[in-house]
């Protein structure tokens, strides 16, 4: 196993990424995508290093990324976070041969990866863990509240912003949400994003058995129907994330082996046939159908 | 170029340079030479506020560690810092400000090098079995590492929080030309504890695991009783500048009479200006002065 650390210009500003690659000739390609909220490519707890390590052992090579403004891109622009995680995606996908990679995204890694299956590049399937709840839109008046209490914040501080401009130089951007709630809303929340990946792509989603994100998706996989390809697998505990080592230990396993069926012969057939537009119509037989 | 015949997949020979630098054909500095101490890895020339600076990445190897470290230059450096950063999650929480000290070396006409401790970050190792010894020896072999990089600069030790320990052990056994700590966590027993009452306390998330905090191992090793005092008695005798820069609040123990104490206005909790610029700012400053840079 090689892992090479790469700075790759993107139009916002240097990305910082790493490639694992097996040690032999790989099988398949795949883009970890962390979640937003100080998420680096290592994960917490390292998960991502790990998970890129053992999907080297399965003969996957794995490009993981710091978006912008954090880690190693943090003097890549926020405001283009969208055009340097594509670019810095589509700078791995040159590198993959003839098969396009796979997504495994971590929370808000959701929205990156809905935003390739939506512009129709080459993605050969998306698996989600920690699937991120959808914003609940308040009600008008108090979103004006909402409003108008932060400027009047900004305002009364802005004197001595502008005294620290002159002194120290520019503000480092703020390690918060590269997300906005916004794009969410805009996108209609996680289910609309959900259901174009899975009009596209396998879908992959990992739950844990008491969060309560779980139930919502087995309620959605009832309404997306038997004909959307995707599946649903569930483990035990309360979180599928790096926060413990087994937590992180099961999201390991769990999308290598994923990851390693989907890049099976017959799955490969599969997904390229939903990759030239049409809906899966043949999967192969060991996969459950829909969320549930 | 890697990967290109079809059908081939990534496979990355060492010492491989960053893509766009190798498609765009950007004009990289030393691109024959080595990065840090191994050739893997990337190297790109970037300009930020105007100015050209050269930036690398790769690994470090040290004992059976692999260590990742970034690396900023200009063009002809004057002086170069090894940035030792904290540990864990308050670590990443850092993260992007000890880029950008080293960043800011970079900008005064020096070197700034990052390394990630073992466990952390992008860095090998175990996370939880490190002792502090064993991190005043990655220590020095980064600051060696860095020496062989550009040998004719001094190179000076900065030691944020829990680096800041490992900074003032290593100094004199690394010849380092100036030594700032930066918000120093001189006890790390206190600082553990601390650590661990903190997420016990946290009842919203809970704590997975007994001995871990905040979603993360707190180091067994590096907790141990009396490390203070030895930081302390390091720091006593040190003949090289050694500055401490932190925030007025909370107040420090005294330290020893040859360190120079630079306090800046503020809470470490509630940064003034919303980030640690001025901590930032100050570290600058005390090197500049110290070691000769612009």
């Amino acid at each position: 196993m090689d892992i090479l650390p790469v700075l790759i210009e993107t139009s916002g500003g240097v990305v910082g990424a790493m490639v694992t690659s097996p040690s032999g000739p790989p099988r398949g390609a795949a883009v970890i995508l962390p979640g937003a909220l100080g998420s680096t490519r290592s994960g917490l707890n390292q998960v991502f290093a790990r998970l890129a390590s053992s999907l080297a052992a399965v003969g996957v090579s794995s490009l993981r990324l710091d978006y912008p403004g954090s880690g190693e891109s943090h003097l890549c622009r926020m405001s283009s976070w969208e055009e340097s995680t594509a670019e810095t995606i589509e700078w791995f996908r040159r590198r993959c041969g003839e098969r396009n990679p796979v997504l495994v995204a971590e929370c808000a890694g959701l929205l990156p990866a809905y935003r390739e299956v939506h512009a129709g590049r080459g993605v050969s399937g998306v698996g989600l863990f920690l699937i991120p709840e959808p914003p609940a839109p308040g009600p008008a008046r108090r979103q004006r509240g909402w409003r108008a209490r932060p400027l009047a914040r900004w305002v009364w501080r802005l004197p001595r912003r502008l005294m620290f401009r002159v002194r120290y130089g520019p503000p480092d951007p703020r390690l918060v949400t590269i997300w906005p709630a916004s794009a969410y809303r805009a996108l209609g929340g996680s289910e609309a994003m959900l259901r174009e990946i899975a009009a596209r792509v396998p879908l992959w989603v990992l739950g844990a058995e008491a969060d309560p994100v779980t139930a919502e998706l087995r309620r959605l996989g009832d309404r997306l129907g038997p004909e959307a390809d995707c599946e649903l697998e569930v483990v035990g505990g309360t979180s599928t994330g790096g926060s413990s080592l087994p937590g992180a230990a099961d999201v390991v396993r769990a999308v290598t082996r994923w990851v390693d069926r989907l890049l099976q012969p017959a799955a490969v057939a599969a997904a390229a046939t939903v990759a030239d537009g049409g809906r899966a119509e043949a999967v192969s037989g060991d996969r459950r159908r829909g969320l549930g | 170029m890697v990967g290109t015949r079809p059908g081939e997949m990534l496979s990355v020979p060492a010492g491989m340079r960053s893509g766009a630098a190798a498609e765009a054909g950007t004009p990289a500095l030393h691109r024959g030479d080595p990065v840090l101490e191994t050739a893997t890895g990337g190297s790109v020339v970037c300009r930020s506020r105007g100015r050209e600076y050269l930036r690398e990445v790769g690994w470090i190897h040290s004992g059976p560690d692999r260590l990742y470290a970034s690396l900023y230059a200009a063009r002809t450096p004057a002086a170069g810092v090894v940035v030792l950063p904290h540990w864990g999650r308050d670590g990443r929480l850092l993260l992007e400000w000890c880029h950008r000290l080293a960043l800011g070396a970079a900008h005064r006409g020096g070197c700034g090098v990052l390394v990630q401790w073992p466990g952390n970050e992008d860095s090998e190792g175990g996370g939880g079995a490190p002792d502090l010894d064993r991190l005043v020896e990655i220590g020095l072999e980064v600051l060696a590492a860095s020496r062989r990089r550009f040998p004719t600069i001094p190179w000076s030790l900065a030691g944020v929080r829990l680096g800041a320990v490992v900074a003032a052990l290593a100094a004199d056994s690394g010849d380092a030309a100036a030594v700032v700590l930066v918000q120093p966590e001189l006890d790390l027993q206190a600082y553990f504890d601390q650590v661990a009452r903190a997420a016990r306390l946290n009842l919203v998330r809970g704590d997975p695991h007994p001995g871990w905090g905040f979603r993360a191992e707190i180091p067994a090793g590096l907790g141990q009783p009396g490390v203070g005092a030895r930081v302390h008695a390091a720091l006593g005798t040190l003949s090289r500048p050694v500055g401490v820069v932190r925030y007025a609040v909370p107040p420090s123990d005294p330290l020893p009479g040859n360190v120079l104490e630079v306090t800046v206005p503020g809470s470490w909790l509630r940064p003034p200006g919303g980030d640690h610029r001025p901590l930032r700012h100050r570290a600058l400053g005390f090197l500049s002065a110290s070691s000769g840079w612009r």
